[in-house]
């Protein structure tokens, strides 16, 4: 199993304010190769949830193992560097950097792992941009590029350095309803490709149609699985 | 694309909170090393000037004491006698080594008969002196003929003139001393015999006469013999001859040493506020300047960086901002300093000498230093704080 | 390029300014010659060769100011800094000031022209390096 979460319980606990019981002992199995949909309403605990798969967050009680290794046992430098070498992670806000072109943006996971040599680097950065359809914006800095523009390189760099699982946060919900398809088409075109496992978080129930199975949440659980 | 370069492109976005580190970087080193120098450089000067005169006692007149430290340290001409006989007098204390009397003079101002307006100049006894001829001895291989003078550091003869005219004599200057920045560098340097013919002559050569007292002289300096100290021996010259006042060597230019502590400590109180304020409002913009990429930090995060690569690439920043903008605050300072020092020196009424390249390198390391260690301090709170916080919280926030 | 144009235009003004009150002729010094007549000392001469260097230096920060192609700023840049390193040769190889160091032309004109001279050339420099890495960039 690619993916495993036991009994996991996240409790968010605000200064000044009443702990939010976000997930509420989840048990969750991923297996390589699948494509997941989570669905759920707002407050549901879909982030807390991708969250919690990369590791980004501290569950409050329960188990994060990913291929077999408990990520909590982990030190902040090898949780990193699996985080680096593992997980590509596409965001619901803008996530680029600002101050990078779109071609350093989509290297710079290579910049924590340096798995590749700089130039090595940049010849695949431009592959994935060339992949998503953006080869003639590879020096446009992210002011230049519409929202749908800025997802795909999101979507490049989530793939720089080929890892197993694409964790995707609702990567479409700011976007207009074609830019949308388009994004949604990439993800099907990317696992269907590369085999890569993705769990996606989708605001609308008709995304789902993308995924090769779907899950319910509310209230931090699993309501219902295909 | 590595986490240096990343660091600069970072710099190079923030405009506002980039200039603010780089101008507080630059106002505290440039601000500390002018003050240093100035202070450092009194100092100096001081203490050259003390080793200039070469004595353990300097012997004037009862009430001169202040007159005389101002024209030795600023170079403005005195006049003030006191009989020859206090040499002999002051030879027969069995403490005293050797004694050389000195004659203070002055040239006029605006007259043809002088070419330098209100010059110093200390006319010394070959027979005795031992704080010039010491210097002819090694650098001329001989005393000083009459006619003959030698000047401080900022003596010249005037373009196309034979020599320096005094009273209507002209003077052939045979070199200049080392720079002790202080009135010395102004002062001209003749032999007693010299100084009377410049008298002699200037009666009928000049628009005034040289006026030098019969059996006079300006002050006498002391050497005393091993084994005695210079304090007790100038109380006994002040009981033995009450119309003279004899100051010991640390005693030298006091007010002047009171002066120069009065004003470093002023510097360092100043200092030391500008440095508190300078962290204070770096921790501020740093915190503003975290707080506001917590987002993209959480993102750097997510893409595999760890919590110490984060707070490294902050601190580097900072330090990268702190370094150029003290590295400018330094060169510009020390540039100011070097080329305003006459203007210094006249406006301060202090005496001045530039550090050797060796004290300034190593005033520049410390400088630097000092300016990364504040700004390290300044940064380190949010720094932790930014590489601590959870990514995930930092992205709802 | 604007500060670094307006820098260079307070940089002109200082050295002008300077130049016109700090030399030996403006406190009313001059050499006296054997037949009674009486010249400027070589302080002044360089007064108004830097006062010369001045103005076409405010001209190249106003236009430096107000410029937006690469290759002008370039230009201007490098124009900027030979009037610099010329603000700095006239009190010292060119012409040179008087010898007297209690004098106000060694005393501030002197200090003042090499200060800004070197400011001025470093301005210029740090315009070209930036307006390079500009070009390098929109070419990339």
């Amino acid at each position: 199993m690619l993916i495993s979460l036991k009994d996991v319980v996240k409790i968010y606990a605000p200064a000044k304010e009443q702990p939010v019981r976000a997930i509420n002992g989840l048990s969750l199995e991923v297996p390589r190769g699948d494509f997941v949909a989570i669905l759920g309403r707002s407050g549901a605990g879909k982030t807390t949830l991708l969250n919690l798969m990369a590791g980004l967050t501290r569950p409050t009680s329960g188990e994060v193992l990913v291929e077999s290794a408990n990520l909590w046992s982990l030190g902040d430098r090898e949780q990193s560097r699996l985080r680096n070498r593992k997980i590509g992670f596409v965001f619901q806000f803008p996530s680029l950097l600002p101050s990078l072109t779109a071609l350093e943006n989509v290297a710079l996971p290579n910049t924590f792992g340096k798995r590749l040599a700089g130039d090595e680097a940049r010849v695949r950065a431009g592959q994935l941009l060339e992949m998503v359809g953006l080869t003639d914006k590879r020096n446009a800095f992210p002011r230049h590029l519409s929202a749908g523009q800025q997802q795909r390189v999101v979507v490049a760099r989530a793939l720089m350095n080929q890892p197993d699982i694409l964790l995707a946060d609702e990567a479409t919900s700011n976007l207009d309803e074609q830019t949308e398809q388009e994004i949604m088409t990439l993800f099907q075109q990317i696992h269907a490709e590369t085999g890569v496992t993705i769990v996606m978080v989708v605001h609308s129930s008709y995304l789902v149609r993308y995924a090769t199975r779907s899950i319910q949440m509310a209230n931090g659980k699993i309501l219902s699985g295909d | 694309m590595n986490l240096f370069q990343l660091a600069l492109r970072n710099i190079s976005r923030n405009a506002f909170r980039s200039w603010t580190i780089f101008l507080c970087a630059f106002y505290i080193s440039g601000f500390a090393l002018a003050m240093m120098l100035i202070v450092h450089g009194a100092e100096q000067s001081l203490d050259l000037a003390n080793q200039r005169l070469g004595a353990d006692i300097l012997v004037v007149p009862n009430g001169s004491e202040q007159k005389v430290e101002t024209s030795l340290l600023m170079g403005n001409p005195t006049n003030v006698w006191m009989p020859r006989e206090v040499v002999e007098k002051i030879a027969r204390l069995p403490e005293v080594e050797s004694i050389s009397p000195q004659l203070y003079l002055a040239t006029l101002t605006n007259a043809a008969c002088c070419s330098v307006s209100n010059m110093f100049v200390i006319a010394f006894d070959p027979q005795t002196d031992f704080t010039i001829t010491p210097w002819l001895e090694q650098r001329l291989g001989r005393a000083l003929n009459p006619g003959e003078a030698i000047g401080g550091m900022y003596v010249f003869t005037p373009p196309g003139e034979e020599g320096i005219k005094i009273y209507g004599t002209f003077v052939r200057l045979m070199g200049n001393l080392e720079p002790t920045g202080t009135g010395l560098d102004r002062a001209l340097f003749i032999s007693f015999d010299t100084a009377y013919d410049i008298a002699r002559n200037s009666r009928t050569r000049a628009v005034e006469p040289l006026q030098i007292p019969d059996n006079s002289i300006s002050a006498a300096l002391i050497r005393v013999r091993r084994g005695n100290a210079a304090q007790i021996v100038s109380m006994k010259i002040e009981q033995q001859i009450p119309e003279v006042t004899a100051i010991d060597s640390p005693e030298l230019f006091l007010s002047y040493r009171n002066q120069i502590n009065g004003l470093a400590e002023i510097v360092w109180m100043v200092l030391a506020i500008a440095l508190v304020l300078s962290i204070a409002i770096v921790d501020l913009i740093f915190t503003m300047a975290v707080n506001a990429r917590r987002r993209e930090i959480a993102v750097l995060r997510a893409l595999g960086s760890t919590r110490r690569s984060i707070f490294f690439s902050l601190l580097a920043e900072a330090n990268l901002l702190a370094f150029g903008g003290g590295m400018a605050g330094l060169a510009l300072s020390a540039l100011a300093v070097y080329l305003f020092r006459n203007l210094l020196v006249s406006s301060l009424q202090m005496p001045f000498l530039l550090p050797s390249l060796p004290e300034l390198v190593f005033v520049l390391a410390i400088g630097i230093l000092v300016v990364l260690a504040a700004v390290s301090i300044s940064v380190l709170p949010p720094a932790l704080a930014a590489s601590r916080r959870e990514p995930a919280l930092a992205m709802r926030e | 390029m604007k500060a670094a144009g307006v820098l260079m235009i307070a940089l002109a003004i200082a050295v002008a300014v300077v130049s016109l009150v700090f030399n030996c002729q403006a406190e009313g010094r001059s050499l006296a010659l054997a037949n009674g007549t009486t010249v400027p000392m070589k302080c002044f001469w360089s007064a108004m060769a830097e006062i010369a260097v001045a103005v076409p230096l405010l001209g190249v920060g106003g236009m430096l100011a107000l410029s937006q192609g690469r290759e002008t700023q370039r230009t201007l840049a490098v124009t900027g800094g030979i009037l610099g390193a010329f603000t700095m040769l006239i009190p010292t190889v060119l012409i040179g000031v008087c010898a007297n160091p209690d004098h106000d032309c060694n005393r501030i004109m002197l200090p003042t022209t090499l200060m800004a001279g070197t400011l001025i050339i470093a301005v210029s420099l740090i315009t070209l390096f930036i307006s390079e890495g500009r070009t390098e960039a929109s070419a990339a």
